[in-house]
């Protein structure tokens, strides 16, 4: 668990040295000067896939944070008042219908590519999910009889949410944020494939996997190297899930 | 007759669903600030009448509340405009591009189901080697689609097969194989579920062979099964979009990357309201199946 978290606070370390376009050393295979070669603009592959790799997992973090907040904050609104409990269950029905991919497409046609665009597919994929667990969940806290009791002492509603839900829920929560690392490590790079996301002067997993495969015929290395990352760092994210899962068990 | 009345309400109800997801589309297409026309011609200056007859063709010279109501007619008469690109109705683009999608979902959902069967008997019913399983599902189940296609990809070109542009091939082996490992994962949970249960137990004392009871166990876990696998196939008609463009396969997915990358509005619109509806479609068809399926879930 340690571990990856080591792994990837080491992989924030690089800063942007990365953009150093070298037009004469394009697609170049492994060499001595650049131990994982060179991607279509001479650019240091290593160099491009830790960077690539950091920014996935920077979407991907904070992608998950804001949908687990918001999500928090509807969600528990919603199993206090019932009002907003329709209003909002009838919102995330749409939101689950309208294809996310389209509604980013949409704003992609109409502003332009960005990273802001993917943190909002994350987000909006991720967020009705949320809501439906953390409302489920502080539900069934608000039928306990011992908050009933809290109630009956005078406790105001935010002193019970502060020092009750908040208190019970904040663990599930983290598991939550834990359990969806992949599946949206997994989003972002199709998000980026298409092109709809980032364009191409910011790197992630996604946008070297579309490079690699438009360059296939010519430089594989690419590909190869990328699809290589991805799935031994999807792993070790499954072997985290993994533990944690084992960890909040035996809660 | 009162499955009927259930069924003929749901329908009632997921029509309205698609009446307000279409309205919200087109004032999503339309909130969002910015110009198709000035995206479409970059840097250069458009003349006014050019302009007007754009705006006109893609319906943006009207206020919104008078266009609304014309935009949800036309898309339930058929008439979904033209394409900026291609002299053609965005609806037949759809409609050619979604015939190709469904060659690629019937095959890929036929070969998953039968597959996690296969997989769910050796792995209860001959092996004890059950750690074996477990590493495998979770191998394929955490490794996305996207990853999928790239080693196979690569694979191809190792075994030096020639790499077909358009086949159905190999994106029906990609989605496939992604998706039977999250299909059998949901399927294998269901069935230790199952395994739980006392009429299990019943069933061995009774002296079932353990085919027999294999079966019963089937039975008893369809429900889950078949909405994860109806609930895939919504997802691979709503465009595989990464696997499609992956190997250039005429679906959904390729339709709609197309269309994006050449900012071709209507038929981004169009692709949104099909998918949609498919989407809408599909949920419905869950919610019918289970109460076919599973008797405690009707509530007519």
């Amino acid at each position: 668990m340690l571990f990856v978290f080591i792994v990837s606070s080491f992989v924030l370390v690089p800063n942007n040295v990365v953009n150093e376009i070298d037009l004469e050393k394009r697609l170049l295979p492994p060499n001595p000067h650049n131990v994982l070669g060179t991607d279509n603009l001479g650019r240091d592959l290593g160099l491009m896939i830790v960077a690539g790799t950091r920014n996935t997992l920077i979407i991907v973090f904070v992608s998950l944070a804001l949908s687990i907040i918001i999500g928090l904050f509807l969600g528990v609104l919603a199993a206090i008042s019932t009002l907003f409990s329709v209003i909002i269950d009838k919102i995330m029905i749409l939101v689950n219908t309208i294809p996310i991919i389209f509604i980013i497409a949409i704003i992609a046609v109409k502003i332009g590519p960005g990273v802001l665009n993917i943190i909002l597919a994350l987000f909006l994929y991720f967020l009705p999910l949320f809501y439906r667990i953390i409302k489920t969940m502080a539900l069934s806290l608000m039928a306990q009889p011992y908050i009933e009791a809290v109630k009956a002492l005078g406790a105001s509603y935010s002193y019970i949410l502060v020092h009750y839900i908040l208190k019970e829920v904040a663990p599930y929560i983290l598991s939550l944020f834990v359990f969806n690392i992949p599946t949206s490590i997994a989003l972002e790079m199709a998000v980026n494939f298409i092109g709809v996301g980032l364009d191409s002067s910011t790197p992630s997993l996604g946008t070297i996997i579309g490079w690699g495969v438009r360059y296939f015929t010519m430089a594989p290395h690419i590909l190869i190297i990328s699809t290589a990352v991805s799935i031994v760092l999807i792993l070790a994210l499954s072997v985290l899930v993994e533990k944690t899962s084992k960890v909040i068990r035996n809660l | 007759m009162r499955f009927a009345i259930a069924v003929i309400r749901k329908a009632a109800l997921s029509l309205f669903l698609v009446v307000i997801s279409i309205t919200l589309i087109y004032i999503l297409a339309r909130a969002v600030p910015g110009d198709p026309v000035t995206v479409l011609y970059g840097e250069m200056t458009v003349d006014e009448n050019t302009r007007q007859m754009f705006l006109q063709r893609l319906g943006l010279d009207k206020p919104i509340y008078v266009q609304l109501p014309i935009f949800v007619l036309r898309i339930f008469s058929g008439d979904w405009g033209k394409s900026i690109y291609i002299d053609r109705n965005v609806i037949d683009i759809i409609r050619e591009s979604y015939i190709n999608s469904l060659k690629l979902v019937i095959p890929s959902t036929a070969f998953v189901l039968l597959a996690a069967l296969a997989i769910g008997y050796m792995d209860f019913a001959i092996s004890n080697n059950t750690g074996l399983y477990v590493t495998m599902v979770s191998l394929f189940s955490a490794i996305p689609s996207i990853v999928w296609g790239a080693v196979f990809l690569v694979f191809l070109s190792i075994a030096e097969l020639p790499i077909v542009h358009g086949h159905l091939l190999p994106p029906l082996v990609t989605l496939s194989l992604a998706g039977l490992g999250i299909v059998y994962k949901i399927f294998r949970e269901t069935l230790l579920d199952v395994l739980q249960q006392p009429f299990i137990q019943t069933y061995i004392a009774l002296g079932y062979s353990k085919f027999q009871i294999y079966l019963k166990v089937v039975r008893f876990s369809l429900p889950p099964l078949i909405s994860a696998l109806l609930y895939r196939s919504g997802l691979i008609l709503a465009g595989s979009i990464a696997i499609e463009s992956m190997f250039d396969y005429p679906g959904m997915g390729f339709q709609f990357k197309i269309a994006f990358e050449s900012r071709d509005y209507p038929v981004l619109i169009g692709w949104g309201v099909a998918v949609t509806i498919t989407f809408i479609v599909v949920y419905t068809l869950i919610d019918l199946l289970h109460m076919f399926l599973d008797p405690r879930v009707r509530r007519y």
